[in-house]
């Protein structure tokens, strides 16, 4: 995914723009939060105006939409704050609504935006990876089972888990207090966003409501605070591992070393057999699903 | 469905996603200049950082923390410390 760097970014500090790609009913309204220029994959905040009707569709795109605030009427369904959706591509939701406006995160994940009415599914669907749970209401807080771990008081729900890549989307809190003294990486892009509260990074200071990121791989980030606590979502696009050290001076290509040297160590026969010979050009296409 | 397929994207998408990418750089940009700004403050917190890993410790996982020597504590390179990528 090809994002740049976006951190710190608040989107409190911007207005909202009118939707204006084809096929958008009138009524949504957006903030840019990052946007991959390859593919115009992206991630938004969206203020659905009260009023708002969308007919049956689909994109052809898979689709994640978080609700903070507000709700949307979804077919027979009222959705409120905490209801997450992962629409698969090409899985048709039926007429999506709001009476009194909503706020949500939108995040396309293969296209730019895009929406074709339809009151069927489009051809070649998986209508079995749809994803609706309210995450306040129906989700528990676990404590990260990563290993290495974030320092107590950093909780998980853990709202989508990718089987092929091991990309997470989660919400997360800091309970008011929180501190972790580390430096951390990871080996996929890591994305969050502020639904409430205000924490601290050492490299980017504060990231207050509204607060959000993308941070591609091996970018230092951490120590960490927050004094009144935190509600946050978040997103990787691999699997969460964390690199943890305490030198704030090392750079993008010493992580990525440092995280191949590692793979040396801790799975050594699989490290081995990556840079043998015939293995070290690997496609992809020998994993098969 | 093939996700992503490649579509003909019409005029109107084109200048939408042009658009936007040419204000995503300039918020980039904006974003580089904040954090340059940051950088004396940058440094008293990692001199704070130093401190605390050398007392309280460095947090290893979870709750395991384990003091870090003084002769561990990196040395700060010539180079600049770039924060944004
Ligand atoms: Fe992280």
């Amino acid at each position: 995914m090809a994002r740049p760097h976006i951190e710190p970014f608040c989107d409190r500090d911007v207005p909202f723009k009118k939707m204006t790609l084809p096929g958008f009913p009138s009524g949504m309204h957006y903030k840019m939060l990052s946007l991959d220029k390859d593919t115009g994959a992206c991630t938004m905040t969206v203020q659905f105006d009260a009023g708002y009707r969308q007919p049956p569709g689909f994109s052809y795109s898979d689709i994640e939409l978080l609700i903070m605030e507000g709700g949307l009427r979804v077919g027979d369904e009222m959705c409120g704050p905490g209801t997450y959706f992962f629409i698969p591509a090409g899985v048709a939701l039926p007429a999506v609504s709001t009476k009194t406006g909503c706020l949500a995160l939108l995040m396309y994940n293969q296209t730019e935006p895009n929406f074709v009415e339809s009151d069927e599914d489009g051809d070649g669907a998986d209508r079995s990876r749809l994803i609706q749970v309210n995450a306040y209401d129906d989700l528990s807080w676990q404590v990260p089972t990563l290993m290495p771990a974030t320092a107590p008081g950093c909780l998980l729900k853990i709202l989508r888990w990718d089987e092929v890549t091991g990309a997470l989307s989660f919400l997360y809190c800091m309970v008011p207090g929180f501190w972790q003294d580390n430096i951390s990486f990871h080996d996929c892009a890591e994305e969050a966003y502020h639904i409430w509260g205000t924490s601290w990074i050492m490299q980017f200071g504060d990231l207050p409501t509204g607060g959000y990121f993308w941070r591609p791989p091996y970018i230092n980030h951490g120590p960490f605070a927050s004094e009144h606590g935190i509600l946050a979502f978040g997103r990787t696009d691999g699997e969460l591992y964390n690199h943890f050290h305490f030198n704030p001076y090392t750079t993008l290509k010493e992580n990525r070393e440092w995280a191949a040297e590692k793979l040396k160590h801790r799975k050594p026969a699989l490290f081995k057999w990556i840079v043998a010979h015939e293995h070290n050009h690997l496609t992809g296409s020998e994993l098969k699903k | 469905m093939a996700k992503g397929k490649k579509r003909r994207l019409s005029p109107a998408v084109r200048a939408w996603l042009k658009k936007e990418l040419k204000e995503q750089q300039e918020r980039y940009r904006k974003i580089v200049k904040e954090m340059e700004a940051l950088a004396p403050q940058r440094e008293k917190w990692i001199q704070e950082f130093f401190q605390r890993i050398q007392t309280r410790g460095f947090c290893v996982h979870a709750d395991i923390r384990r003091r870090i020597k003084p002769e561990e504590i990196p040395q700060r390179p010539k180079r600049k410390l770039r924060v944004i990528y």
